[in-house]
């Protein structure tokens, strides 16, 4: 058995807000404690991984057990890589060779001080499969390129067997053939887990061609109807004198015999062509895929359950710390927080007091309190969809935000609503849109979202 | 601003969970009366699990 991840494993972009590094960091460092309780053999770095820094994952891989895989993070001065560009592993009786490549993009992601460059995987790749000839009996990529570079690489090199590619399309994609080698993705954010079943020849090294089955049985579909349509013709006899007035029947006629004789000589190399793959098929080798859906019903793992139970503390002990020290900021600030333009929804009570009591009934009501049951209030991953305020809100902002901005209130939907609480013939409040809502319950987060269902049932009504 | 995935399934523990049922199951072929099946000379089997993009979320928020 192998556990492999193919990247973007510690943070979501490639950027990390300054006043969320903290932690992120922290939450990073959980990830990589889990994994090594969960014996990953080997992890491709994606651009992701270097948001905090190259300093940090470089320090983050002396923790790890498993390693930090890429063949084309290079040091700009010497050409070599940071990080293994490859491990060979003992699994399933066979040597197996895992290789890393970073996917390229912005220069900005790494420092001028960091000396480092993304090379580009024609310039690596070559030479670590040449380095590689004969000491494994199969070839592994973990790729963060986009998917249209990872089949260029499965045509330029059969020597690969399989790319596990990540970190940029979203989905499950069950394994493809290109040349000799499968791709295959599994979806992001952990809600799958992709699982390959590979009976692999070590001497052929190579995978058995399905596509020609298919092609012998679509052949001979078609010398079936080919058949039906050529009887029809001799329904009454012999064709050339039931037509001899009729030049172009007759010619269509001749067309089909000409057709089916074709479609034989077709049928007939295929056939044995079939056979012939039959006899050999121990050659070829085989697999079959599925993916896993990490449900919420599969038991939790004490030991993993103790470091996540472990990280989020941490997580929320430093946020609850950053929130107490602004709270107590020495110069002179409104104690809690407030966001410029936003009333709080208690401010909406004296002109709107039905809608207010219908909000009350609501789950926006109630999300901030279920931060708070599972310890996560001080979560600035999680604040962001559990209170009030613009999209614009640092984390330290909501860390420190007035009582009233707490769960999802009334200016979540209808936009700030300060001026409207001063002049409100004036300053009209807004009505919720679908990107409104789409803000938390993107496709990624709730995709059962429906948003005409949500504003029949959560519309307040109208004064 | 990020955002969170309100019911983003607990890869973490799960993971291992479904690993350990796994290795737990193949650990107990040998207990079985009928005799596994051997793959044919040159034939390796491997199971391989994959994941991808975790991306720094560990728990659910809510």
């Amino acid at each position: 058995m192998l556990a492999l991840d193919s990247g973007a494993l510690l943070f979501k972009e490639e950027k990390l807000p300054p006043d969320q590094r903290e932690q992120l960091t922290v939450t990073a460092q959980g990830i990589v404690t889990a994994y090594n309780k969960m014996s990953f053999a080997a992890v491709g770095v994606a651009r992701q991984d270097l948001a905090a820094g190259l300093p940090f994952l470089l320090a983050v891989q002396k923790k790890a057990s498993f390693p930090w895989l890429s063949a084309n993070l290079l040091s700009r001065t010497e050409r070599k890589p940071w990080f293994k560009p490859h491990t060979l592993i003992t699994a399933g009786g066979m040597r197996i060779a895992v290789i890393g490549l970073t996917g390229q993009g912005a220069d900005s992601l790494l420092l001028e001080k960091d000396n480092a460059v993304i090379a580009p995987w024609e310039e690596v790749l070559p030479k670590e499969i040449a380095q590689l000839h004969d000491r494994a009996e199969m070839t592994i990529l973990l790729s963060s390129f986009p998917a249209a570079i990872n089949r260029r690489i499965a045509e330029a090199h059969p020597e690969i067997h399989l790319i596990l590619q990540g970190g940029n399309t979203q989905g499950n994609i069950p394994p493809e053939r290109v040349n000799n080698t499968l791709i295959t993705q599994v979806e992001a954010q952990g809600k799958s887990v992709g699982i390959l079943e590979v009976r692999w020849n070590t001497q052929s090294k190579r995978w058995e061609e399905t596509g020609a089955k298919n092609l012998l049985a679509d052949k001979k579909n078609e010398m079936d109807r080919l058949g039906w349509q050529i009887n029809r013709y001799r329904k009454n006899g012999d064709p050339a004198q039931t037509f001899k007035d009729q030049p172009q029947t007759l010619e269509a006629y001749n067309d089909l015999l000409a057709r089916q004789r074709l479609l034989e000589e077709e049928i007939g190399r295929l056939t044995g062509e079939q056979k012939v793959r039959e006899a050999n098929r121990l050659r070829f080798s085989s697999y079959s895929s599925h993916f896993e859906p990490m449900r919420k019903e599969l038991p939790d793992n004490p030991a993993i359950r103790a470091i996540v139970d472990a990280t989020t503390s941490e997580v929320n002990r430093i946020g609850k710390a950053a929130a107490k020290a602004r709270i107590a900021d020495s110069t002179g600030r409104k104690q809690e927080g407030t966001s410029g333009n936003y009333a709080g929804s208690t401010a909406c009570t004296s002109c709107h007091a039905p809608q207010f009591a219908k909000w009350r009934g609501t789950q926006h009501a109630t999300a901030y309190d279920t931060l708070e049951a599972k310890g996560q209030q001080f979560n600035v991953q999680c604040l962001p969809c559990h209170i009030t305020g613009p999209a614009s809100q640092t984390g330290q902002e909501m860390l420190a935000l007035a009582h009233d901005l707490r769960q999802v209130g009334c200016e979540s939907c209808h936009g700030p609503a300060r001026a409207h609480t001063l002049q409100p013939a004036a300053a009209k409040a807004g009505q919720p849109t679908m990107d409104t809502c789409l803000r938390c319950h993107s496709g990624e987060h709730d995709d059962r979202f429906s948003f005409s269902e949500a504003l029949s049932r959560l519309r307040c009504g109208g004064d | 601003m990020t955002t969170m995935n309100k019911q983003t399934i607990f890869l973490l523990f799960s993971l291992l969970a479904l690993l350990s049922i796994t290795v737990s199951v193949a650990g107990a072929a040998p207990k079985r009366a009928d005799t596994p099946k051997q793959p044919a000379k040159g034939q390796q089997e491997l199971t391989i699990f994959f994941a991808n993009d975790v991306r720094g979320e560990t728990e659910p928020c809510g």
